[in-house]
């Protein structure tokens, strides 16, 4: 379950400023949704609605194909390019769809409208850290020491700065460790500008990540508003992962509706995309075996919170049979990295195997859930409790008060 | 037969964990203390595989089943 003591404190003296954060992210697969998802879940409030979300998993079948035609040789040199895997909505993360903004306030500044001046930019940042901003920008991580792309080939790269410190001439952000951990890196203020203004990066790069030349953007948590926590949406959600239904329709006011292959019948697609990269002898996208991973882990998680606040009788031990799925999560990506390491053909055989114990094992546990979930029982010292439920619970809710 | 399979699994750590300082490592070193995360056990694992001639199952292929050297040497030593 989200742990409050993950979130670190605040700092605030003559020199330095420290914003909170929740670290690391409980879901990191995605640096842009770990970033926002780094802010948001300082605050409790959200917690319902991150439980509410993020339910689905969708495999991208188009960009499989497209990524069969994509060059071995970049692979190793550039890692590989779009994820095909996700946990869905993460896109809602996204600065553009603006999905977290019931709880974001989120500012863009970006060179189309505003000046950027090398002179100014740093106590610039320094104003907004002081006015409890977090700033999120792109630089060119090959010009940052202390990080896996330095000296590398010039790229753009999310980063959350989130604490300065005067006296060192720094800034704190956040990025993945070689061994694909996130991890908390100091960013002296002229490392800062020469990876801001770099002209190392094609400008085409910098425009099509970032809409514009550059950007900052300013984000500030708002919980004055509220989410309608609503166990029938949550039942539905799980549903659409059970019938591998197409939830994108669900989510069209806020997103485009997306094709792919969603739910459980993404291990299928999965075994479909190790046999042919295998008959291509392409290599296998390691991220694939960690999203699942993150979609367990969460997934235990959320039944832990379900039953916290009463939502799930716990004596049916849902969250405990759920994290037996997660350990299995776990021994296949560990299994996927022996893969990549040896290249011996038969653990693939078991790759596939454990891919399928694992969908029949979560299968009865989630129709379980979705079963006995009830907001009957809603715990009265809950955070739901203190939220607005949505209309048709209300009245429920409002009964046993 | 066990100080050889010690000698043994000593030479893989120096060749798979950057920046080991062997003089400090002993059979109770926790693997977090040497620096192994669960990137490098599996090349560790690997490694013992093929040096000792025998399978982790994919159950024992997570860093968090073995939380001492000594923990390795005793899995090596039932196979």
């Amino acid at each position: 379950m989200l742990d409050i003591k993950n979130i670190t404190q605040e700092v605030t003296n003559e020199n330095y400023k420290e914003l909170p954060l929740y670290f690391p992210s409980p879901i990191y697969y995605s640096l842009y949704a770990a970033i926002r998802f780094s802010i948001l879940l300082t605050s409790e409030k959200t917690y319902p609605w991150f439980y509410s979300n993020f339910i689905q998993l969708r495999f991208d079948n188009e960009i499989f194909e497209n990524q069969l035609q994509y060059d071995n040789e970049k692979k190793r040199k550039l890692g590989f390019p779009d994820h095909i895997l996700h946990i869905y909505p993460i896109e809602v993360m996204k600065k553009d769809y603006k999905g977290a903004s019931l709880f974001f306030d989120e500012i863009n500044l970006n060179s189309n409208i505003f000046q950027f001046k090398k002179e100014t930019l740093i106590s610039e940042m320094v104003d907004y850290l002081n006015n409890g901003y977090y700033i999120t920008t792109h630089l060119d991580v090959s010009k940052l020491p202390g990080t896996r792309y330095y000296n590398g080939i010039p790229t753009v790269h999310s980063v959350l700065i989130y604490a300065y410190d005067l006296e060192e001439k720094c800034f704190k952000h956040t990025d993945f460790q070689n061994n694909g951990s996130m991890t908390i890196i100091k960013i002296d203020f002229e490392d800062f500008i020469n990876a801001f203004f770099s002209d190392s990066v094609p400008e085409s790069q910098r425009i099509e990540k970032m809409r514009s030349k550059y950007y900052l953007g300013l984000c500030k948590i708002n919980d004055e508003n509220t989410f309608s926590f609503d166990v029938e949406s949550i039942k539905l959600l799980l549903s659409d992962y059970l019938n591998a239904s197409n939830t994108s329709k669900r989510y069209n006011l806020l997103l485009p509706e997306k094709r792919g292959i969603y739910g459980v019948e993404v291990y299928n697609a999965i075994i479909k995309y190790i046999k042919t990269t295998s008959s291509l002898n392409d290599m296998i996208d390691y991220r694939v075996f960690h999203v699942i991973y993150e979609h367990k882990k969460m997934m235990t998680c959320r039944f832990e919170y379900f039953e916290s606040i009463g939502i799930l009788d716990s004596d049916l031990n849902i969250s405990k049979k759920f994290s037996a799925v997660e350990k299995k999560a776990n021994d296949l990506r560990n299994l996927v990295l022996k893969y990549t390491y040896t290249k011996e053909k038969n653990i693939l055989n078991l790759i596939i195997s454990e891919l399928n114990e694992i969908c029949s094992q979560e299968r009865p546990i989630i129709a379980e859930c979705i079963n006995r979930l009830s907001s009957d029982k809603i715990h009265k010292s809950s955070i739901v409790d203190q939220m607005y439920l949505n209309s048709s619970m209300e009245k429920q809710y409002l009964n046993i008060l | 037969m066990l100080f050889d399979t010690e000698k043994r699994l000593m030479e893989i750590l120096k060749e798979q964990v950057e920046d080991i300082d062997e003089s400090e490592v002993t059979m109770d070193s926790k693997l977090t203390d040497i620096g192994i995360n669960s990137l490098s056990f599996i090349k560790i694992a690997v490694a013992i595989e093929k040096e000792f001639n025998m399978q982790f199952e994919v159950e024992n292929l997570s860093v968090e089943n073995f939380e001492t050297l000594k923990n390795i040497l005793e899995y090596i030593e039932k196979k």
